[in-house]
């Protein structure tokens, strides 16, 4: 059951769909939604080492950030309470101001799932190389999470990477048993490096969907999942993509894998992760 | 939400007036007595010298580290905050030498780091400061690479004339707007880094500070003129490459850029023109009043500060003349020359105990360090993270230890002495050109970095900047400048 969902308000080009989104699955759920914007002053502030007689500048840079994060922030928190005021779904908003990834982490707490955006996290439009926050929370155990993209897309179909690993497993078990979707027509892919048990995996795969009354295709791709995995996607004509993301490793989790890594920073359609 | 600036505490501020007041008092009594300006000569290492260089450390390291940290980034945008550091380690260094060397010793230090080195220096900078700070270019042309590359052309040869962060401020916005319909402009803004902010300030001493600073020691108005050819190597190297790379990142422009940049054109408009006289004035100024020696033509020696005198008094015209509208389209502030004069006087005074010590140890020192390259090198690399001035003048006074072994031709005549022709053109190269290798190698570099993100030029990061620019484009240029002058 999903009752409560929460919504990153990240002033990028992903909010506006993030936010249609949450709204989708708040009216389908009838859950409330919570729109939640982090000013991180350390992040974005930052404007780097100052040379001397550069203080004036680095100034009135972090002034012109402050500013351009306070009308992203406005924009964003607009957006959403009238998206959520139209289509008569139950809000609320945070403000929240702090380190960004440990101040979302709190607040995902109380919500049954997070939706971001994948192209940049609470940057509110300041260009600062502070990282890669989207793969920083990813990284620290944010699930589950569907991460979007620009475009808006209605999910109706998905494909899910599987390889047999248990982080791929929790993937699948948790999109079927989660019910944030009802079932749709979904693609199990596997690709290259289970040559020999690849046949298994799947059939084994397909009847676990089909049990969830999901209507399943296979696929195997002779390619390394990171070089082919948003080729797959796109050519079974999937809405979403399910995955599992983290290592076991403490290391490991914060660097995701590269296959996790490549689909997050490249995809253009909607992924479900989680582990 | 607000970005203010903080409050020191009273204590900070209390301090601080205590401090400039006592520093001031002291000097106003030892230059109100009668004795030898010049102070002693002696040339020996000072005991626990290791503690006297320590102000000079720390004002530096405060300098490079406090705006860096997290709990004193803020804490360092106030003037006074920067202020109180800067006589901390002022107080620092006048409380080792009345130690050390005796009370005796303060007031020729004094004298030496305020009144000969620190005013006339920052009045020359607040000058060309102020009277560029009323020149407004506008205009927005085609954004084809060979207007770029004239554009960062005139900006090498105007950074001599006004100054590096005059040329910067003057021409980056306008360029800024003419490239405003690409999207690849990240390298415009590196190369305009390099050459205007930088190695463009190469040919007179009003260029770059470090020269300036060459000047007051005695080095001739003129003389920096001779770098010539290392100017024009690297500026002709720089501009083919940009030319050949501007070129290629032009054609990967979309239909729409080109279409939306023939379309919008607004042509140049130079506003606070007068201003180019007073800039002129004060190149007169600086190239003919010296206090040292009977102006030209005449045998009438110019009186202490007339320099400085005339060079305020262009300020005043400029500011008399210049319509207001100029500065505030400039974004005018006096808050950057505050910064740099508030730190220097402290440097000025901490820097001392590290010069004796060069002038005590210089010799052992050039016997393992005494080539052009090497002094291009050293100084070089470190202009390219701590201010380039003090790192100038600190080469400058190990160069001299040199001058004793070397025939006379070889030497150029100076204040204190002589100093090795060779090496005063590796050290002034060094100071100038390797200011470009980091954002903070000069102050210009993060004016230029800020204006441009400001405009929602996405910039490298400190070491992106480093690795992906600096680092592959000069290094290779500044190898071939050693191998063809300084080896």
């Amino acid at each position: 059951m999903i009752k409560r969902i929460l919504v990153a308000l990240s002033g990028t080009t992903c909010t506006t769909s993030a936010i249609r989104h949450a709204v989708e699955l708040a009216k389908e759920h009838d859950a409330e939604l919570t729109g939640v914007t982090i000013f991180d002053p350390d992040k974005l502030l930052d404007v780097g080492p100052v040379p001397l007689g550069g203080a004036a500048a680095a100034h009135q840079l972090a002034e012109h950030r402050m500013q351009l994060a306070s009308e992203h922030i406005e924009t964003s928190i607009s957006e959403f309470e009238t998206t959520c005021k139209n289509e008569n779904i139950h809000y609320r908003v945070l403000r929240e101001t702090g380190d960004s990834a440990s101040r979302l982490l709190a607040d995902w707490r109380y919500h049954d799932l997070t939706i971001i955006g994948l192209r940049g996290l609470f940057e509110y439009g300041v260009l600062n190389n502070h990282g890669d926050l989207v793969l920083d929370v990813i990284g620290n155990g944010l699930r589950p999470l569907l991460a979007v993209a620009e475009e808006y897309r209605p999910i109706q179909r998905a494909m899910i990477a599987y390889d047999g690993s248990p982080i791929a497993a929790r993937a699948m078990k948790a999109f079927c048993m989660l019910d944030i979707w009802k079932p749709m027509p979904t693609t199990i892919t596997c690709f290259s490096g289970h040559e020999g048990d690849h046949v298994e995996l799947l059939a084994e795969a397909g009847s676990y969907l089909e049990a969830h009354g999901f209507e399943q295709a296979t696929m195997y791709q002779d390619e390394k999942p990171r070089k082919s995995i948003l080729d797959a996607l796109e050519a079974c004509n999937s809405d979403l993509l399910v995955l599992g993301a983290a290592k076991r490793s403490k290391l490991g989790r914060k660097l995701l894998g590269s296959t996790a890594r490549y689909a997050l920073e490249n995809s253009t359609r909607p992924i479900f992760l989680h582990h | 939400m607000n970005h203010y600036t903080p409050t020191p505490s009273r204590f900070i501020q209390a301090v601080t007036f205590i401090a400039a007041i006592a520093i001031a008092i002291w000097l106003a009594i030892w230059l109100s007595g009668s004795h030898d300006s010049h102070g002693s000569h002696e040339v020996h290492m000072p005991h626990f010298w290791y503690i006297g260089i320590l102000p000079f450390v720390g004002i530096l390291g405060a300098i490079a580290v406090l705006p860096l940290l997290n709990k004193t980034r803020h804490w360092w945008e106030s003037n006074l905050n920067r202020f109180f550091i800067a006589m901390l380690c002022s107080i620092g260094t006048i409380v080792y030498m009345v130690v050390v060397l005796g009370k005796d010793s303060v007031g020729p230090m004094l004298d030496h780091s305020i009144m000969k080195d620190f005013i006339p220096f920052i009045i020359l900078l607040f000058s060309l400061y102020v009277i560029s700070g009323g020149i407004h270019l506008s205009g927005d042309l085609e954004a084809s690479p060979k207007v770029n590359t004239i554009f960062l052309g005139i900006g090498a040869l105007l950074a001599s004339f006004i100054g590096t962060t005059g040329a910067s401020m003057l021409l980056i916005r306008p360029l800024l707007k003419t490239n405003s319909q690409r999207k690849h402009v990240v390298h415009t803004v590196v190369v305009f880094i390099f050459l205007v902010s930088n190695i463009g300030g190469t040919l007179l001493p009003i260029g770059d500070p470090p020269l300036f600073l060459g000047y007051l020691r005695g080095v001739p108005f003129m003389w920096t003129l001779e770098l010539w050819p290392m100017w024009a190597t690297a500026c002709a190297i720089l501009l083919v490459v940009y030319f050949v790379w501007d070129s290629i990142l032009w054609r990967k422009e979309t239909f729409k850029s080109h279409l939306q940049d023939e379309l919008q054109h607004e042509p140049l408009r130079l506003r606070g023109v007068t201003n180019f006289i007073f800039i002129g004035g004060i190149v007169a100024a600086a190239a003919f009043i010296d206090s040292n020696k009977p102006l030209i033509g005449t045998d009438w020696y110019p009186f202490p500060y007339l320099r400085e005198l005339v060079m305020l008094g262009f300020v005043a015209l400029s500011l008399g003349s210049t319509k207001k509208a100029i500065r505030k389209a400039n974004n005018f502030t006096y808050a950057a020359i505050l910064e740099v004069a508030e730190l220097f006087s402290g440097i000025f005074i901490a820097m001392q105990v590290p010069l004796m010590v060069l002038n005590a140890s210089g010799e052992a020192i050039t016997n393992a360090m005494n080539k052009p390259w090497q002094f291009f090198w050293s100084t070089g690399t470190l202009s390219s993270f701590l201010d380039n001035a003090p790192t100038y003048v600190v080469f400058f006074k190990l160069s001299q230890s040199l001058s004793q072994s070397l025939p006379e031709g070889e030497l150029l005549a100076v204040n204190d002495g002589k100093v090795s022709i060779s090496l005063l053109i590796a050290i002034s190269l060094g100071s100038v050109f390797m200011g470009a290798m980091t954002y903070i190698g000069n102050g210009p570099n993060f004016m230029v970095k800020a204006i441009a993100e400001q405009e929602q030029i996405e910039m490298p990061s400190f070491f992106g900047y480093m690795f992906k620019y600096s680092i592959p484009i000069l290094i290779p240029i500044f190898i071939l400048i050693t191998l063809l002058f300084l080896m």
